[in-house]
């Protein structure tokens, strides 16, 4: 890649394979290579059960990897342990989907978000783990008063607040937010999105975005990735990807999505690309292009050889036969 | 706008429900009409009592907690819905009206082979006998665009993916060819790709039978293409109707307004601010006297928080509930359409 921004994570031909019994696997990250440059969000998108959140949570060392390789600031994330490893956890931060089953309904929100502030002892007295705890209520758009609340008393979009409140307490450097805003309503997401577009150049974060929406991934991050049954099929920045998509898979995405304007949509229907079928069950995937079985431009050499990912243009990668 | 082509009309519907913490007025005074072939889409977010409509126009309203409040009115080609009892109803739900929900895994039965729960909406609405219901039921799969829908008749719930489980709703919904179909965020549980397979479906169904479609959503994206008019419901109350174009191109109320800017859009440049709509929706339970939008409204004036304001009508029985026009003598553009184009750079903020 031409670009010399010093790379945060690099993942390297990461495979996360879940045994189902004795004789079968799920995989469900299979060979995915992708590197995270200081300051960007990488979008990571796909249709659900394509494998990106697991790719998210393996990235963290929240999972244990099967093959390949993490790498944060150098270091190998599954080879850490003791004092790295609990450094690693305070450089990266998750924010999860669900607002509701991610937060403990027996805290209070001030405990909910001091805990990380106890556990890297980040507060010498109980004054300033207070100060700090306010702080990132206010950061977040709430205030002193909620402190002492439970989550319930709360609507989804000041929860989806309160778990990013958790997730900055540890200031963290690096933050993967798996699909932070698809739990809640149209205004809302937009809110939540501008603020973390704020945190991201006041507090000089780098995100991990996973989204299935992916006119939301088009504002929020600068380079995205597409995902497909546990496999990367096309990496390219944001408004090259959007134009220009190379991949039949993200062309067909890309069409699939409404556009809220009765007079563009009219003219998109009838070029719209129609995706027959389902996304096919990731258990004991057989060999080949994953997207053959869909896919309007499918060969028979698609059906046996795997494509990788090749760099089409600078910075613009597909994992397709098709030239 | 004939009378005699109308297949429902709802007039002035208030529903109520009784908690703990008070009475929530979940609908509060809604009224519209709904042609025979027509698509409407209901549109608001969450809590904004479209799900409640629904459910009332289907009979579905349990009372207590729920209560319909006095002036409700319900007409099915001129009968009264809430009137209902006994077989009429049971032939109304299902046979004349029927809904496709949201969250198809918690509508279906899940100890009920998928072919049985469709034959037994047939049974109920026909003189078929079992097999030859048994017969149609396969027939229904196949038309939903399931395959080898021999075998998976025998299949139970959990063994459809999402989108085939959406596609059973369907196949029971248009078992008894419905004269109106009420879609309850039909596709918000599915992926884009499916989301528009399911959406082309509910289509063409519509077409063949030429029944009426109330398509309820959040989602303005979904119903750009889809539907003939748009209602668009805030807190309890419609505060903006109209024909889809005048809706998208020319909205009147400052929350559809927003709403539309809130969506980020493919065609958008990206890395820009979203427009967001400060605040949160009222709540329900002490329902602002003024108009309910006013607390997060960009051009509130101190008239809307102190009475609620008129319909205001424009051409092609477009309307719009909100004092920017309502104080004027003839309705005019809002502020908002004219200082647009000299803020267009501001306007993502």
């Amino acid at each position: 890649m031409s670009e010399k921004a010093t790379p945060v994570l690099e993942v390297r031909h990461l495979k996360k394979y879940f045994p189902l019994g004795r004789r079968h696997t799920l995989q469900a990250v299979d060979d995915v290579s992708f590197t995270i440059y200081e300051g960007e969000t990488f979008g990571l998108v796909g249709e659900s059960g394509c494998g990106k959140t697991t790719c998210g949570r393996t990235c963290l060392g929240m999972y244990e990897k099967t093959g390949g390789e993490v790498r944060y600031r150098g270091q190998d994330v599954h080879a850490l342990r003791g004092k790295a490893l609990k450094a690693f956890r305070k450089d990266t931060q998750l924010v999860f989907q669900d607002p509701y089953a991610s937060l403990d309904p027996r805290m209070t929100v001030s405990d909910i978000i001091g805990e990380g502030l106890d556990i890297h002892h980040l507060a010498a007295t109980p004054q300033e783990r207070a100060h700090r705890i306010y702080e990132l209520l206010e950061m977040v758009g709430l205030n002193e008063e909620h402190a002492n609340r439970f989550v319930h008393e709360f609507s989804g979009g000041q929860r989806q607040r309160i778990g990013i409140a958790r997730a900055l307490a540890v200031s963290p450097r690096f933050l993967v937010l798996d699909e932070p805003i698809s739990a809640l309503d149209v205004s809302i997401q937009a809110q939540v999105v501008n603020m973390l577009m704020d945190f991201q150049k006041n507090l000089k974060l780098t995100y991990l975005f996973v989204a299935h929406d992916l006119a939301m991934v088009k504002v929020i991050a600068s380079r995205v990735g597409v995902m497909y049954l546990g496999v990367l099929m096309e990496i390219a920045p944001s408004e090259e990807l959007y134009a220009q998509p190379l991949h039949p898979y993200t062309q067909a995405l890309l069409s699939a999505i409404p556009i809220p304007d009765p007079s563009v949509e009219k003219e998109r229907k009838a070029q719209r690309i129609p995706l027959e079928g389902e996304v096919q069950s990731p258990i004991d995937v057989a060999p080949g292009c994953r997207f053959a079985s869909r896919c309007r431009y499918a060969t028979e050499a698609c059906r046996h050889q795997t494509p990788v990912l090749e760099e089409r243009s600078p910075g613009h990668f597909v994992a397709c036969l098709k030239k | 706008m004939e009378q005699t082509s109308d297949l429902l009309s709802v007039q002035n519907l208030r529903v109520s429900y009784r908690t703990y913490a008070g009475e929530v007025q979940a609908v509060r005074g809604v009224s519209f009409t709904v042609r025979k072939g027509e698509t409407i889409a209901l549109v608001g977010e969450s809590g904004c009592g479209k799900s409640v409509t629904a459910k009332s126009i289907m009979h579905l309203i349990k009372t207590p907690p729920g209560e319909f409040k006095e002036g409700s009115q319900i007409l099915f080609n001129g009968e009264d819905v809430l009137g209902f009892e006994g077989r009429r109803l049971t032939q109304y739900r299902g046979g004349d009206c029927a809904i496709v929900f949201q969250d198809a895994l918690a509508a279906l039965n899940p100890t009920m082979r998928v072919g049985q729960q469709i034959v037994e909406n047939i049974l109920h609405h026909s003189n078929l006998s079992k097999k030859e219901a048994k017969a149609q039921a396969v027939e229904l799969l196949r038309m939903v665009g399931i395959p080898q829908p021999e075998r998976r008749v025998r299949q139970y719930p959990h063994e459809f993916s999402g989108g085939m489980r959406q596609r059973v709703m369907i196949a029971i919904a248009f078992a008894c060819k419905p004269r109106l179909l009420i879609a309850d965020e039909p596709t918000t549980a599915l992926d884009v790709t499916i989301q528009a397979q399911i959406l082309n479906l509910i289509h063409s169904l519509q077409k063949q039978n030429g029944s009426s479609v109330i398509l309820i959503t959040h989602d303005l994206g979904v119903v750009a293409d889809l539907a003939d008019r748009i209602l668009v419901m805030y807190a309890g109350q419609i505060v903006e109707r109209g024909q889809s174009e005048d809706v998208f191109h020319h909205p009147r109320h400052p929350y559809t307004v927003a709403l539309l800017k809130a969506v980020p859009r493919l065609d958008q440049e990206s890395g820009k601010r979203l427009y967001s709509i400060q605040g949160t929706p009222p709540d329900l339970i002490h329902p602002p006297e003024g108009c309910p939008f006013a607390s997060r409204c960009p051009y509130c004036m101190e008239i809307c928080t102190r009475e609620k304001p008129d319909v205001t009508q424009f051409e092609n029985a477009h309307e719009a509930q909100c004092w920017l026009y309502a104080l004027r003598e003839t309705p005019e553009d809002a502020p908002f359409a004219r200082r647009e184009s000299a803020e267009e750079g501001e306007a993502h903020v």
